[in-house]
């Protein structure tokens, strides 16, 4: 460089404003430009809250019905608060996921409450997709009268992010009680008919598996388990495996892919010997099939299994984008109310969240004894004055006697129910425990080692797989 | 004049160089000039607009028309400049010496500005190299969701793709994080789809609506007219699409059994002809062809696109002996499906099964659905990897060529939507497209842009498959615009509109009390959310010519305190105004309530509007303990009344076609009665064929 060409001790001062311009003008298009260029501006409804979840599978659209009763504010339930619009998005619970998680973590307004299945609060919430209730004005008074098991799973780091909407168990069905096992490691055996299929239904009777078979406590709650614990999951997998491998219900669970319905549908068709595990809402759907009744009488019972079984179910959060987050919580509180969860239960299916409804403790032990259960008709008339909605002269499949039952069993398994990993990254955690599984239940054992390193990584987040 | 031009520049440049010594200099001066100019004017414009294309902010085609007009720009400055010193060389010099002056002084300012702004960037980078260096001891960040709607036959290798995309682009420094998670579902069926793009973008006062599926970033149709014809981006709409290339070729095939290709097949000859005719005639000389399965027009694009050549190539070839016969022969009625993983899975159901092979009937799919079906692949979501089992040899499809069938070239289509159109999906869209460039979709099957097969060495079940030599493939280019490929499209729907009869369905819709009670064992979901499934995908499927009403029935309640027969949608072609949106809206609406109204009752009344060629009843079959005679006479008058309409009846379960009161209604009109089983979309289709083509069986 020639002395003098840049100028700078003939003019040090503007050489200096010229330099800090460009430093600044550096900083700040590092900062702005990857998030400039010409975006589509939100759209937001602000004449409604929007609650985004999957369809609608309640026997009855109690969900849709919930929604509408909102909205004819019967009651003054709403008063002056938006009326509100169910929003389905899909049916598969993984495309719903990716919708919601797409809408929020891309910031917009479009929905005011989300419907999270169980193992997804803490994603939403370690991402701050969703809001703390207690930011909400959501008081202890309010949460009083649900299951503490259900509190749980709206709850990530001791924080309460959403109310849980419907509880679900593992049940077992039966035709013949002596076919019931006793012990946890007894079952599953070759005549159990289970949701083997390759979505999540393979990681909940999969993680069933390992806490029955020797991995109690292992890949559950917010513990991540050490390396010893995963190979003792893997080796209870193994034993699963064997019995997979025998020819049996168990067997074509696995090879022919069930998922909810064919398991059903398997059962139905079964012979006396076969044991069917699953969720609650399926006592009412086998309790309305011809080939399972006999002169109105059930040919099929329903028991908590022994051990433990996953807790699952739906919560219902508040998306931090809602420019309505208080009424949003005001219409959480509607659809998780006393009367919502009376009518969700009896009529629409599904096990309820507040323990009122059973007449037991929030924190029940096994040995809690549920209330009568009033029949759908029974509480429609009660709610609305008017006969029921029923065909006339058709006895309600759902008696109080058959609601009580399925209560208790679903009380008893409550008290033993766990929930699955808490971690942010359970989508990845369980994409590689179905690869694993298989890998394990084909015989293309990755061996125990591999196994333990692949889950332990997925729960970090990180991609692994148990393939060689 | 050359001497005087140069005698300007040493005089105009002697004023600002101070340098006396002018020979170097001046042979020097244009080529510098010229370089500078060229570094200036193309150069850094063409860096500048690459850096903000690779940020999303601009276009490939952006650049190539920058460059373009730089180039132009240097040449006529520096032509200018020449004209200048040949004419006036001393005011070409004393131009010269003042913008060189200023040149000098712009030039310290701007070198200032620069030194400014690389001290800011090393500084920058420092603190990025520290952070990334903090951010590896953490944990992995949120992977973002990019979500792709794509069409049937190209799920599986894309799903495949997307896996692989996931695995390899991680967070930066953290190679085991992944960044995206890519989610990737079916589009809806093809004549549906622009009501489909619709309902997405319509706002609705309804207490309940759906979406499609997730809202896509990436849109695959199966061609650039399928993609046309969905208009998924009017004027005046929130949304932006834009097509960023194809992703490969696939062409549709009529494929064979293995014994009938035995047959036909030699090495001595390809399995190429310059028509779907030239095809067809060299089956008739081995073997009599009963069929061609190929998926229903009304859902699948590529059907609907091969339709004008197939029916033209049955007709020639002398297969049948009249154009009327043509679509009978397309659908083969055991064979129906919506789409080609149904029909693929439902061979391979046979064949696992240990049935033999349907002698004398082909297939026509594209070329993908072929190769994954023979090689064991999951097909869609119908069916999950053949694994253990592999397909017996007998049941293979062996492909047939024609240049006169469609040639699918699977267009990318980046998809922006209010409220979503962040950078980062921006990024992401646009990492996922420059991975597929750098691992083209051929490794999964698919040919390239030339039509050539590349198979990769990791999938030798497919190599194999891909593997005889069809001479090379006719590979015109697609449609250039958007109005000549939605013409293509339009042509090949009108072709295949003459050929269906049209339909004028009546859909009798139960909405009582009891169709809220759960459906069977073998469907989730309450008796109308399977009825009302059922119906969605049978709305998808109606053509725009066909017309279509909603009716509903069940006794007034409190909560619908109304006549206890009502019609939320009257009859319209499904082309009119929003009839198919309308029939979807009113769909997603409905809830039982209310006691059971007397079937047969029901469908006296539907007497009361237009007639209407078909009625679909669908509904529980539970009724009143008995329907009345007098029911079951108004239902028999009806009857009499249009001999033309046929009544069938769906439902939902549990009841069956042989519990009354369906089975006295059936055995009273003749009706016909299918019970739902979750296969919508095939059991949608089987009804149509039997609707538009009486001698098939439907019920008239």
């Amino acid at each position: 460089m020639r002395p003098g060409l840049l100028g700078v001790r003939e003019h040090p001062v503007l050489a200096a404003v010229f330099a800090l311009a460009g430093a600044l003008l550096t900083a700040f298009g590092a900062a702005v430009l990857p998030s400039s260029g010409s975006h589509l501006p939100d759209v937001c409804d602000d004449s409604r809250l929007v609650v985004a979840g999957g369809t609608d599978v309640s026997f009855g659209s109690q969900r849709r019905a919930l929604v509408e009763a909102w909205n004819d504010n019967d009651g003054g339930v709403r008063g002056s608060r938006p009326p509100a619009r169910l929003v389905e998005v899909s049916p598969s619970s993984d495309l719903q996921r990716a919708q919601l998680k797409a809408v929020e973590e891309s910031g917009s307004c479009a929905y005011d409450v989300l419907v999270l299945d169980a193992p997804w609060t803490a994603e939403f919430a370690a991402r701050h997709w969703v809001r703390p209730l207690r930011d909400l004005g959501l008081t202890a008074a309010d949460t009083r009268d649900f299951f503490t098991r259900g509190l749980e799973m709206g709850s990530y780091e001791h924080e309460l992010y959403a109310l849980p909407f419907n509880l679900d168990v593992g049940l077992l069905y039966y035709r013949d009680p002596s076919r019931l096992p006793r012990a946890p490691g007894d079952w599953p055996q070759e005549n159990y008919i289970e949701q083997l299929g390759d979505y999540e239904g393979l990681v909940v009777n999969a993680l069933e598996a390992v806490w029955n078979h020797g991995g109690d406590g292992v890949l559950t709650g917010e513990r991540i388990p050490d390396a010893a614990e995963l190979r003792r999951a893997y080796r209870a997998l193994r034993g699963v495996a064997a019995t997979i491998g025998r020819p049996g219900p168990l067997h074509d669970s696995y090879w022919s892919g069930y998922r909810e319905s064919q398991s059903l549908a398997a059962f139905a068709k079964a012979d006396g010997s076969a044991v069917l595990r699953h969720w609650p809402y399926a006592y009412q759907t086998l309790a309305n099939e011809p080939g399972l009744r006999d002169d109105g009488k059930l040919e099929f019972g329903v028991e908590a299994a022994p051990g433990s079984t996953v807790l699952g179910g739906q919560t219902l959060a508040v998306s931090a984008r809602s420019r309505h987050a208080r009424d949003a919580l005001a219409l959480v509180k509607f659809l998780t109310g006393d009367q919502a969860e009376r009518r969700l239960y009896s009529c629409g299916g599904f096990a309820p969240t507040r323990a009122a409804v059973l007449g037991v403790p929030p924190e029940p032990g096994q040995d809690a004894r549920v209330l009568p259960v009033k029949t759908c008709g029974e509480i429609v008339r009660s709610a609305t004055g008017a006969d029921p909605d029923n065909p006339a002269g058709a006895p309600e499949v759902m008696t109080g006697d058959r609601l009580t039952a399925l209560a208790q069993a679903i009380v008893t398994a409550l008290s033993r129910a766990r929930p699955r990993p808490v971690t942010a990254y359970y989508s990845a955690f369980s994409a590689t425990l179905r690869e694993c599984a298989h890998a394990v239940f084909t015989g293309s054992d990755p061996g125990e080692d591999a196994f333990a390193a692949a889950v332990a990584a997925s729960l970090h987040g990180k991609w692994a797989t148990c393939a060689p | 004049m050359k001497r005087r031009v140069e005698a300007a520049i040493r005089s105009s440049m002697s004023g600002t160089q101070g340098n006396d010594s002018q020979e170097p200099f001046r042979a020097s001066f244009t080529w510098r000039f010229l370089v500078d100019a060229v570094v200036a004017n193309y150069v850094v414009p063409l860096a500048l607009t690459w850096l903000l294309q690779r940020l999303g902010v601009g276009s490939k085609r952006g650049i190539g028309i920058t460059a373009v007009l730089c180039v132009l720009v240097t040449l006529a400055a520096t032509g200018g400049l020449w004209a200048l010193f040949a004419v006036r060389p001393e005011a070409a010099g004393r131009m010269m010496r003042a913008v060189l002056a200023w040149l000098t002084r712009v030039t310290r300012a701007a070198a200032w500005t620069a030194l400014g702004a690389a001290a800011s960037a090393l500084v920058l980078l420092a603190v990025a190299g520290v952070h990334r260096v903090v951010e590896s001891f953490e944990p992995c960040g949120s992977p973002l969701e990019l979500r792709v709607l794509a069409a049937p036959e190209a799920l599986t290798p894309l799903r495949a793709a997307a896996a692989e995309f996931v695995r390899d682009a991680h967070e930066p420094g953290r190679s085991r994080c992944p960044r995206y998670a890519v989610s990737v579902a079916a589009e809806p069926d093809v004549l549906a789809l622009p009501a489909a793009f619709a309902d997405d973008r319509a706002a609705s006062d309804a207490d309940t609506g759906s979406v499609p599926g997730p809202q896509p970033d990436i849109w695959i149709p199966s061609s650039f007219s399928e993609y046309a014809y969905a208009d998924p981006d009017p004027p005046g709409d929130d949304r932006r699409l834009e097509v960023l290339g194809s992703l490969g070729r696939s062409p549709v095939v009529i494929a064979l059994f293995t014994k009938d290709d035995n047959l036909v097949y030699s090495e001595t000859s390809t399995p190429r002809e310059k028509t779907a005719e030239e095809i067809l005639v060299r089956f008739k000389g081995y073997f009599d062809l009963t069929g061609i399965a190929r998926p229903i027009p009304e859902s699948f694009a590529p059907s609907l696109l091969a339709t004008p050549a197939l029916y033209a190539a049955l007709v020639k070839s002398g297969t049948i002996p009249r154009s009327a016969d043509a679509e009978r022969f397309l659908s083969p009625v055991g064979s129906l499906a919506p789409d080609p993983a149904t029909l693929l899975c439902g061979l391979r159901a046979e064949a696992l099964r240990g049935a033999d092979p349907p002698g004398g009937l082909a297939v026509a799919v594209p070329e993908q659905a072929v190769l994954d079906y023979d090689a064991g692949r999951a097909l869609g979501d119908r069916c999950e990897a053949a694994g253990r089992d592999p397909i017996p040899a007998d049941w293979r499809l062996h492909p047939y060529y024609a240049d006169d069938l469609p040639l699918l070239n699977y267009p990318f289509v980046r998809v922006r939507r209010p409220g979503q159109d962040t950078a980062a999906r921006a990024a992401g869209v646009g990492a996922f497209r420059s991975w597929l460039d750098d691992h083209p979709l051929t490794s999964q099957g698919l040919r390239d842009t030339s039509c050539r097969h590349r198979p990769d060495a990791a999938a030798p079940d497919l190599a194999r498959a891909a593997g005889r030599d069809t001479g090379g493939l006719a590979c015109p280019a697609p449609p250039k615009s958007t109005r000549a490929a939605r013409d293509d499209f339009q042509s090949a729907l009108e072709t295949f509109n003459k050929a269906r009869q049209r339909v004028a369905l009546s859909v009798v819709l139960d909405v009582s009390g009891s169709m809220g009670y759960p459906a069977s064992t073998a469907t989730r979901g309450s008796r109308l959310s399977v009825g009302v499934e059922f119906l969605r995908g049978l709305n998808g499927q109606l053509k725009g010519d066909d017309t279509a009403s909603l009716w509903t029935f069940a006794q007034p309640s409190r909560s619908r305190p109304r006549d206890p027969v009502a019609t939320p949608v009257g009859s319209a072609p499904l082309s009119a105004g929003d009839q198919r949106a309308d029939l979807a809206a009113a769909l997603a609406r409905q809830e039982p309530a209310g006691r059971d109204f007397p079937l047969a009752r029901a469908l006296a009344r539907v007497d009361d509007q237009p007639k209407a060629g078909d009625v679909l009843v669908v509904t529980d079959g539970q009724g009143p303990r008995s329907a009345t005679d007098a029911d079951l006479d108004a239902l028999a008058a009806f009857h009499r009344a249009h001999p033309g309409t046929g009544i069938t009846l769906a439902l939902t379960g549990p009841t069956r076609c042989d519990f009354a009161p369906v089975r006295r209604i059936r055995d009273r009109v003749d009706a016909g009665c299918v019970r739902l089983s979750g296969d919508d979309a095939g059991q949608a289709a089987r009804l149509l064929v039997q609707w538009r083509d009486p001698a098939r069986g439907g019920k008239r």
